[in-house]
Formats: structure tokens, sequence, C-alpha cells
């Protein structure tokens, strides 16, 4: 199904646990991964529900590099359009975020409703004869709502959306509240890591007790629950039994790593190509990433309150999402400094990142344990072959 | 609202910005701590959250205890790990006035460059703080100081307050 690749740097690359550096920093891979990933068989998050709570409300974001609009056109309605004029290619609108029953292009004035299909062009009696306005809407992507995400694919080969995340599923519904519970948007934390996307996402549970100072200073030990890496591009998921942090005196503030109610697991999930979904104490943080060329990717941190919570616990909800887990986060500043230690160093020729813990009870990834780095592997094993490496 | 013009009461809402971004740029995180007051609060978030009315941001310390908590975040917890970088505040102030409650409402604008370990500088953050001031036993401090970014997506992760 993948061609081999021409032209790119990699010439021999035999094994899917070691990784070329120039995998993260060439310019013609990232093209490819544009074309192959990014544009291929990938269902990718474009909305969530919650960012959209009413008919007409529409917001706009980047997938791969391509504009999208993505809009509500009925209760359970939505559309996800390329951002560009079918007449000359101009962006329709420029806001992130508004309200909106049609579109009108600034330009020529064509005007589409809200599911992009052309409803008025001036002049139209000069066109030539054959001109059809149902062949001039906005290109439309395939989209399904799942767990309260809409998911968008460019690709007709996609495979249907459980299939795709496979047994991940449960603990991305985890994340998310279990799929009952309505969720709502508390806020967002934007931010450019100067990384190539795949090293963000690269990101284990090996480092946890390790790199985070914070855990340190709160004698928190974690734990080490199975991780299962799975469906279709070894999407990485653990759920588990979250152990509580106690107040051991550090924090004046300890309510920032407080548990409220009886939420009491925990989720993490690395989704491919470039989304991350996570639970952890009462903050719940949705993570849509782009990227920005090989060396840089953002990321838009997304709060979720649930739409039922009483009061004091949405008030808990919002303290802690604001400092716990986001690129300035008590426990997750260093995260981000790391990926971009590791962007610096890999200049350096025939360099590699080596994927070793958790190999030897787990050689093919698929299941290991959470503060393992083998989970990472069959997303690896995935790569080279969509990449035809 | 009753916009300030006593030169004297300006003068030292300018001094007290002063100290703020003095501290900052010197990473003189205690420093930072004493411009607020002992009920005071900050808040970093993006003009982007504001408008839409979100109560989420990049940091939210809302009490006294936060306060001194993310002195502890820059001076212990963070320091070995993340890339630190030298930052510069401009400031430059937009309106002063009385607020209907009585409190002194103070709009300040700002710029923020960072420079890394490299020396290379670059914006950091554009925006504006939105802040009350109040007088606690003759000096002025604050009671909330709001950093609003217009910068909704910041070039690298940002470790100390704006």
């Amino acid at each position: 199904m993948n061609a081999p690749s021409r032209d790119l740097p990699i010439r021999a690359w035999t094994d899917h646990t070691r990784i070329p550096y120039a995998l993260y920093t060439d310019e013609a891979i990232y093209r490819q991964e544009l074309e192959r990933i990014f544009y291929g068989p990938f269902w990718q998050p474009v909305a969530l529900e919650a960012e959209l709570p009413a008919v007409n409300d529409y917001k706009t974001i980047v997938v791969g590099e391509t504009p999208l609009i993505v809009t509500r056109t009925g209760a359970d309605e939505f559309a996800v359009m390329v951002n560009a004029c079918a007449h000359r290619g101009v962006q329709i609108t420029t806001e992130f975020k508004g309200t909106a029953s049609d579109f009108s292009c600034p330009y020529h004035a064509w005007a589409y409703d809200n599911c992009g299909n052309l409803r008025k062009v001036p002049g139209e009696e000069r066109f030539p004869e054959n001109f059809d306005k149902r062949h001039y809407g906005l290109r439309r992507l395939r989209a399904v709502l799942w767990n309260q995400v809409l998911w968008a694919t460019f690709d007709d080969a996609t495979p249907p959306i459980d299939e795709f995340f496979g047994e991940v599923a449960d603990s991305i519904r985890a994340a998310l509240g279990g799929g009952e519970r309505r969720l709502k948007l508390l806020g967002y934390q934007k931010i450019i890591f100067n990384c190539n996307w795949k090293v963000y996402m690269d990101n284990d549970g090996y480092h946890a007790g390790l790199l985070h100072t914070a855990f340190r200073m709160l004698n928190y030990q974690g734990g080490t629950a199975p991780l299962v890496a799975d469906g279709f591009a070894g999407h990485w998921g653990a759920h588990y039994g979250a152990q509580r942090m106690v107040d051991n005196g550090y924090l004046a503030d300890p309510t920032l790593v407080f548990t409220e109610g009886d939420e009491k697991t925990a989720a993490v999930n690395l989704l491919r190509p470039v989304t991350q979904v996570v639970k952890h104490l009462n903050a719940i943080n949705f993570r849509f990433g782009r990227p920005l060329g090989p060396d840089k990717t953002e990321v838009h941190y997304t709060y979720l309150a649930f739409a039922d919570d009483p009061p004091e616990l949405l008030q808990h909800r919002i303290r802690q999402s604001a400092n716990l887990l986001g690129p300035s986060g008590f426990v997750s500043i260093e995260d981000g400094s790391m990926f971009e230690r590791v962007q610096k160093a890999m200049g350096a020729p025939g360099g590699e990142i080596n994927f070793l813990k958790g190999l030897k009870d787990s050689p093919d990834g698929h299941r290991s344990l959470q503060n393992d780095e083998a989970g990472n592997t069959p997303w690896w094993r995935y790569y080279k072959q969509v990449m035809g490496l | 609202m009753t916009v300030i013009t006593d030169p004297g009461l300006l003068a030292r809402v300018d001094a007290l910005q002063q100290a703020y971004a003095h501290a900052l740029d010197r990473r003189d995180m205690q420093g930072w701590l004493a411009c607020f007051a002992s009920t005071g609060r900050y808040e970093l978030t993006s003009a982007e959250n504001v408008r839409m009315g979100l109560p989420v941001g990049m940091m939210l310390d809302d009490c006294h205890e936060r306060l001194r908590d993310r002195v502890k975040y820059v001076n212990e917890v963070w320091n070995h790990a993340v890339e630190h970088y030298l930052a510069r505040h401009l400031l430059s102030r937009d309106l002063c006035a009385w607020a209907d409650d009585g409190s002194l409402a103070a709009s300040t604008n700002f710029s923020v460059f960072y420079t890394n370990a490299e020396g290379k500088s670059a914006l950091l953050a554009v925006g504006h703080y939105e802040d009350i001031i109040v007088d606690e036993g003759g000096a002025l401090r604050f009671a909330s100081k709001r950093a609003v970014m217009d910068t909704a997506v910041p070039p690298r992760y940002i470790i100390y307050p704006l």
C-alpha cells in the first residue's frame, strides 16, 4: 500500500525501537508525513462538542497545514470544511470562533450556507454555460461525532473509528467522563513547543518519577498501571486507579493536588498523530496538536468540566486545571523543557533515539506498564510502514 | 469610574508597577511576592479566553498561599530542568481610575521580551494588566493583578509570571 520513499535521508532503517534523528528534523520527511499521515488514513479531532454548544456556532482549526471551518449545523449535526473559497481560494473566515448561519467570501461575495453549499454568486449570467453551483461548494471532510468529540479525516480509506482506536477507546472514554456526562468548556492554554511533533508525542510514563521534581517534593510515588498500545496506529492509552496525593506540607495550598469527589481513576492517552487526552485528579484536558514544520509543534490545551458539576467542584476543577498539567503547570512544565532539549540535540549526524524500558517483558509493546516506554514502539512500527521507510 | 489625575498618586502607582517589573526582570520571586497585598491574587490568561468568558488561563493564583507556592515552583521545583530565560518588561500606563467600590483600578500595557541562554531574544507576549491596587499600611499593593495576553500562542513555554 505504501510505495517506497524516494529522496529521503533514511537509507537503512531496520529497527523501529531505534529512531534516527533525521526523522525528527528533515523537511522532506515532514512533507511526506503531511501527505501520508495528516492527510492519510487517520481520524483527527477538529472540535469538542462543548466548544460549539449552540446551532450555528463555528470554530476554525488547522489540521496538518490545512485550515478548516467546523460548524454545528443541527442538534447533533456538524460540518467540517476546508476554509478556502471554491472560487479563488480565499480564507472564508479568519476568526477562531463565532456564530453564523452562512458564510460569505469577502473577495467576490460568493455566499455559502454553513454546510458549505454554494448559495449565491454575483454575476453568474456571464459565467460559462456549464457552470453549476452544486460543483462549487466548500470541500467537505468526512466527520464523525464520538465521545463528544468531532473527528475528521481527509482519506476515504480511514477505518471506522472504533476500529481505528481499538482497545484504547476505553481509556479515551474514561478520560472524557465515560460518555454519559456532558462536558463543558473551561478555557484554553495555547503554546508552541520548539520540537518536532513526534518528540512531543514520544512522551511516556518512564520519566514521571525521575524528571518531575513536583512528585518528589510531594512524596508522590504514582503507580505502575497496565498500559495498552493498540488500534490502527499504535495509540497509547492507560486507564488506572490513581493514587491520591497526600498533603505533606510542601505546598501552602495543597488543594492544587487534591482529588475531590469520587473520581478515583486517571487516564492518559496519546492518539496518533498528535492528540493527547488526559484526565488526572480532577483536571480534564484535551490537547489538539498541530505541526508547524519539522521543528515546532503548536498545542491547544483545552480544559473541560462536567456540565452537572456542583459549584464547589467546578471551582476546584478551574483552579487545578490552570496550574497543574499545562505548559506552565506545576508538574508538567518540565515536559516541555525536555521536548525542546531533545530537539536541539538532534543536529548530530547518525544519532538516534532509543526505546528500551519494558521491551524485555513486552517485545511487541502491545501490553506494557505505564512507567515503561515499550508502549511507544507499536506506533513507530506503524509509522515505518505508513511512511514506506 | 473617575479617572485619576493626581500626579502624586500616579507616581506611587507607577512605582509599584516598576517594582513589579524590576523583580521579574531579575528573577526575584520574593520581590514579586512583595508587590501583592495579603489578600492578593494573580492571574495570567489570554485576551481570547477573556473574550469568551472562559475562566482557565495559563496561571491562576487566587489566594496568597498560591502566590507563595509560585515562588517555590520557580525557585525550588522547576529550577533544575527548565530552560531559563531572561525576561524584560516594558510597561506603559494606560489608565488609572477610582472604581465604583472605591478601589483603585489600573490598566497598564506590557510587552515582555525574553532572551535565552544562547543570547537570542524575541517577544514572549504583548498585552495589558488589569489591576486592583490597595493601600496596605501606607504602601500600595496589588489586591489583584491580571495579566491578559493579546498573544494567544506564546512562542515558548512561560516559566515566570508576567
